[in-house]
């Protein structure tokens, strides 16, 4: 008989906010919270990867250092992947320098370290990294997580990106909307009432209303695009100002894949610059001969790119208001979080929606983090949090027979929910059937998935009654079944979005996954310890090698001494010292790093 | 009913009442999963704090800790019912519409134009399928023509809308004294009374759509993403 309060074992849930650019990992310590960092010191853990053709893999600071040597070889921006559309990355050129496998239509495929892998693999891989730096940082065993996710993740979405958790070692996994997290941080702080928040980065918006009482907070409803990120704009300003090269007669120049990632990073201090300070320049060099071409951006430019963006957020929030009956006054307060509201034209659009200014204090990158954390202490029935009832991540509708979109569950519902529906067929002896289902995330109706029933028994049209239930899991996560209502056994049904797999195929990944072996954990932590140094001292050596201008005296004494200690300990040595080896050697290392990268920048860039 | 997890007599739907483990429910009763006696009148949160009272009792996060996937997808379970139910009858005209369909009422309801706007279906057709044009074809500037005639229908679908709500209240008391004649328990009404409900649900469907396509006019055409 199972008992309440019981707990099987001291692992509990971390909460990791999945970012666009970062990530942050956060777990409880006694009253308060502290944030895992990798070995040099960074707790902003870059969510960037790399894979060599010869099968090695860099991720987050080491993959970020490492960018401008292997462009082609490295994905930034590796959460839009399940989002993405292959046109549209095809559109980005030399933006975006991994080769796009066009032999499936049905969903995306990236030739990267060698071969064509899909986004669940490449998340799932990024993933790993972050777990085993949490685990690293933590010195103990990480296999639960509470992990936020962007509200217009589709179901079919949410239930890949859960896969991929698992895929890394993630045994327990719960997600939670991103504005969700955001109000939560605030609720935690002792904030009760009724709550807008919008939480806009890179690569997403979106925005919520919640009720925030004593013991619970209810989700009113949410509304988010994947079209309306940050990096949109960095996009934007780096191919302007990839034009004015090529006009002025600089194509051609070699390295384009390396240009073009450090023009988007130049690209996104410059949107920054832009917004803090009203103009930025950006300059490159495209040869020796050549004269540098030069150009200085002004708030004009930046705006042009910002208000269409600006106008779509701030028309979502307003159907959101409309949608619960509330007037621009009606909330007691507004949160506003991520990247794009630190621009002052972005945030004024939302203000404006919301009648009110901004709540001081959220504006940190960490806000999510901490919030997603106050879910992860109620699962761990440390009950002084509340508990959180999410709603729908999006309205579900399916077509009826005028070709008008029906809405079946709407976005102010709770999950985990049901629905369900009587279909037939209409011709004799129709043995298969598929229903358009379509989401709405606030602006339109959007096809989500055709769920496809197949081995109806036949009969004559419109005889069968075929009842189909659909389920939303607490996560999000659609199911579907069906069956034939004379008959007792279920009818198989596949869920097919436009791009992406297919609810059967995540399914059968997830019951191949190998058992969960209990092996022995500071086993895998020296190997882990292991593998990342020597990654570091491999490194240090191509540094040493090429560019050891950068490197002071002092510097270059430091590091050699860090190296003799760290592979002293290396093999045989105690846990302890590894880690703190290892972390002494990486921060001695870290200004270098940082130094080669602004370098290869700077004789680009300026 | 027995707990599937202490075998003890259940007196509530949900949940064990002994050891407090979340149950799967079998049939589909929203008045019955939230432990309330099946009356369409309800106080602003009447049903909400039934709602909120079990959500704390049930929600699978609150099981979480057990690591048992068997208590977990009982909890899953229970609190899908618990939404599907709040779903349905926390909103006065669904429950309504959700007794009807229980007691077999509304197969026949079909949207049936209100007496007081019979004479004005014509023009209302007639306005709607001009602005649906006008919105299609992206033309502004029809589509402002016609927004003072969308303003004078929507006053006029909303009065006989209100007309409806009479109606409602009206069945709404006459059930809610069956139920408390059926000590709480669901009541059997009179011929005349489905009668009533189902010209109602016709209605009140009809006036709905209405309003949603008045609303969808309503809305400014603007090129598509």
């Amino acid at each position: 008989m199972a008992q309440l309060g019981q707990k099987s074992s001291d692992e509990t849930f971390v909460a990791v906010d999945f970012g666009t650019s970062a990530s942050r990992i956060a777990y409880s310590r006694g009253e308060g919270h502290a944030l895992v960092a990798e070995l040099n010191g960074e707790t902003e853990i870059p969510s960037v990867l790399t894979l060599s053709p010869e099968g090695g893999m860099l991720a987050g600071v080491d993959a970020r250092n490492h960018q401008a040597i292997f462009p082609s070889e490295t994905l930034i921006g590796l959460k839009s992947l399940f989002s993405a559309d292959p046109e549209e990355l095809r559109g980005r050129g030399h933006l975006f320098p991994q080769k796009i496998d066009s032999s499936s239509d049905q969903f995306l495929r990236l030739e990267i370290g060698g071969r064509p892998r899909t986004p669940l693999e490449l998340i799932a891989l990024y993933l790993l990294h972050l777990r085993q730096t949490a685990e690293v940082g933590m010195n103990r065993v990480v296999e639960s997580a509470v992990f936020t996710v962007p509200v217009s993740f589709t179901p079919l979405e949410r239930q890949a990106f859960r896969l991929a958790a698992r895929m890394a070692g993630f045994q327990r996994v719960r997600l939670l909307d991103e504005p969700v997290a955001v109000a939560l941080a605030a609720i935690s702080r002792g904030v009760r009432g009724r709550l807008a928040v919008a939480s806009w980065g890179a690569g997403y918006f979106g925005a919520t209303v919640v009720e925030a009482q004593q013991d619970m907070v209810q989700v009113l409803a949410s509304v988010g695009s994947s079209r309306l990120g940050g990096a949109r704009i960095d996009d934007a300003l780096a191919q302007d100002f990839l034009e004015r090269v090529r006009a002025a007669g600089g194509e051609g120049f070699a390295h384009e894949a390396t240009v073009a990632r450090h023009l988007l990073e130049a690209a996104r201090h410059a949107k920054q610059e832009i917004a803090a300070r009203g103009k930025a320049v950006l300059q490159l060099r495209s040869g020796k001969e050549k004269k540098p071409v030069r150009h200085t951006y002004q708030a004009g430019d930046l705006n042009q790119w910002l208000d269409p963006l600006a106008t779509k957020a701030a028309g979502l929030c307003r159907g959101l208001l409309q949608e619960l009956s509330l007037g621009s006054g009606d909330v007691d307060m507004l949160l506003l979080a991520g990247g794009m509201v630190q621009i002052e034209a972005a945030a004024a659009s939302l203000r404006e929606v919301f009648g009110r200014d901004p709540e001081p204090g959220y504006g940190s990158l960490e806000t999510a983090v901490t919030g997603a954390l106050v879910r992860a202490r109620f699962l761990e029935r440390e009950l002084a949090e509340p508990l959180v009832l999410d709603a729908m991540p999006m309205a579900l509708g399916i077509e009826g027979q005028t070709g008008h979109i029906n809405t079946l569950q709407a976005r102010t519902e709770r999950i985990p929910a049901s629905k369900v529906e009587l279909f037939t067929t209409y011709l004799e002896k129709q043995t298969e059937v598929a229903i358009q289902l379509y989401g709405h995330r606030g602006q339109q109706w959007e096809r989500l998935a055709a769920a496809e029933i197949a081995k109806i028994p036949p009969m004559k049209g419109n005889q069968p009654k075929i009842e189909v239930t659909l389920t939303f899991d607490e996560d999000g996560v659609l199911n579907a079944s069906a069956r034939e209502m004379s008959k007792s056994k279920p009818l198989a049904v596949e869920l097919r979005p436009p791009h992406g797999m297919t609810g059967n195929e995540l399914r059968s990944i997830e019951e191949e996954l190998p058992p969960h072996a209990e092996e022995d954990f500071s086993e895998r932590l020296r190997e882990e310890l292991r593998v990342r140094g020597q990654l570091l001292l491999g490194t240090l050596g191509v540094v040493a090698s090429r560019h050891a201008s950068v490197m002071t005296r002092d510097e270059k004494h430091i590091i050699v001494s860090k190296t003799r200690d760290f592979e002293e300990v290396l093999e045989g040595g105690d846990i302890d010292e590894m880690r703190s080896c290892s972390r002494e050697l990486a921060e001695a290392a870290q200004p270098v790093m940082q130094r080669v990268l602004d370098k290869s920048l700077e004789t680009l860039l300026r | 009913m027995k707990c599937w997890n202490c075998q003890n007599a259940l007196d509530e739907v949900i949940i064990c009442g002994r050891c407090g483990m979340p149950q799967m429910v079998g049939s589909f009763n929203p008045f019955g999963i939230l432990n309330i006696p099946p009356r369409l009148h309800w106080d602003e949160g009447g049903v909400r704090t039934a709602y909120e009272r079990l959500a704390l009792r049930c929600h699978p996060d609150l099981f979480r800790a057990h690591r048992d996937e068997r208590v977990l997808s009982a909890a899953s379970s229970a609190m899908r019912a618990i939404n599907d139910a709040f779903r349905e009858i926390r909103e006065p005209v669904r429950r309504l519409r959700y007794v009807l369909a229980a007691v077999g009422q509304t197969q026949g309801a079909t949207r049936t134009v209100p007496a007081s706007l019979q004479d004005s279906v014509q023009i209302i057709e007639r306005v709607l399928t001009t602005v649906d044009e006008a919105r299609k074809a992206g033309d502004r500037v029809a589509w402002e023509g016609e927004q003072d005639h969308l303003a004078s229908l929507l006053v006029k679908i909303e009065k006989a809308r209100e007309r409806t709500a009479e109606t409602m209240r009206a069945l709404v008391s006459e059930w809610d004294g069956g139920v408390e004649s059926a000590n709480n328990d669901w009541p059997d009404m009179s011929e005349d009374w489905m009668n009533r409900a189902m010209t109602w649900a016709g209605e009140r469907e009809y006036l709905d759509s209405m309003i949603n396509r008045v609303e969808e006019a309503g809305r400014p055409p603007e090129e598509s993403e």
